[in-house]
């Protein structure tokens, strides 16, 4: 199997669990660098981590969604290569429009760093039958999109993941999205972060696990 | 007494490094838009009532929180419109 290419922009913090999640699943990840483009042929998928790409300035993601290494994804979404985004690599996706609607900031705005029950709709290859408890991290993570969109978000089955008890005022307490493609994912927790008991949870397994059937 | 809307524009003073207008200004370049330079502010609206010292109060409540003198200036874009 080809290697899987771990995005990192100016920002980026949450590159090496990604790298070392992926690592412990033989998903052989590979770096690539947000100033080049590769070609979408030489990988299996691509993951972009979580962050705080470019400080968040203008809005979050939306300049590392213009950083040349997004032309060559951009490639990979057309081929329908999987692309998994976690947080900021969520809003990135948003920005570069690869997802609908956008991530603003948390309804009580503060910033949220902790444990959330999660549970699958879409009737896709991503969805999975049991709860899940993993962390998140954010202050932008309430997602936003006019009512003509969502409403084409739950027609064509794009919604990945919702919140059991919504903690950012998301609507439709939507967690996590797929496109219209199904080839490319995103959410805001992190799988990452709970990948083995001493994490506090194990349940980060099953979205990666998931992403890289797919491959 | 009528209420006024007024626009304040808060910009880092030209000799302070606005990492933000830096960080955009590279990315417009680095896709090839032509220019010189970029900064990044903020705008701020307010309703209030209007009042013979309108000018002297937004100033005091520019100076109270909305803006840093040291690091920041400070300009009422609509301040022909105010009494």
């Amino acid at each position: 199997m080809k290697p899987v290419g771990v995005l990192r922009f100016l920002g980026t913090n949450c590159d090496l669990d990604v790298f070392g999640a992926l690592e412990s699943l033989e998903a052989s990840p590979q770096w690539l660098w947000y100033e080049d483009q590769f070609n979408p042929a030489d990988y299996s998928g691509f993951v972009l981590p979580g962050g705080f790409s470019y400080g968040d300035y203008l809005r979050s993601g939306a300049l590392a969604a213009k950083a040349p290494v997004m032309k060559s994804l951009e490639e990979a979404n057309s081929k329908g290569q999987p692309i998994l985004g976690i947080c900021n690599g969520f809003q990135i996706l948003c920005e570069a429009q690869m997802l609908p609607g956008a991530l603003i900031k948390n309804k009580g705005l503060k910033f949220i760093d902790r444990f959330v029950d999660l549970k699958s709709v879409t009737q896709s290859a991503w969805g999975f039958d049991q709860k899940i408890h993993i962390p998140i991290a954010h202050g932008d993570g309430c997602y936003f999109a006019t009512d003509d969109v969502v409403k084409s978000l739950f027609d064509n089955d794009q919604v990945w993941l919702t919140y059991e008890d919504n903690p950012n005022g998301s609507v439709k307490d939507i967690a996590g999205l797929l496109n219209k493609n199904k080839n490319v994912a995103a959410l805001m927790p992190h799988p990452e972060r709970a990948m083995n008991s001493w994490m506090g949870s194990r349940d980060g397994l099953v979205l990666l696990n998931q992403f890289l059937e797919l491959r | 007494m009528s209420l006024v809307k007024v626009t304040l524009k808060v910009m880092p003073k030209p000799e302070v490094l606005d990492s933000a207008g830096r960080a955009v200004a590279e990315v417009l370049k680095k896709n090839k838009f032509n220019l010189q330079s970029c900064r990044v502010g903020k705008s701020i609206e307010l309703e209030l009532e209007d009042s013979p010292n309108l000018k002297k109060d937004i100033l005091k409540m520019a100076e109270f929180v909305l803006y840093n003198p040291l690091v920041e200036q400070i300009e009422i874009l609509n301040e022909g419109e105010l009494s």
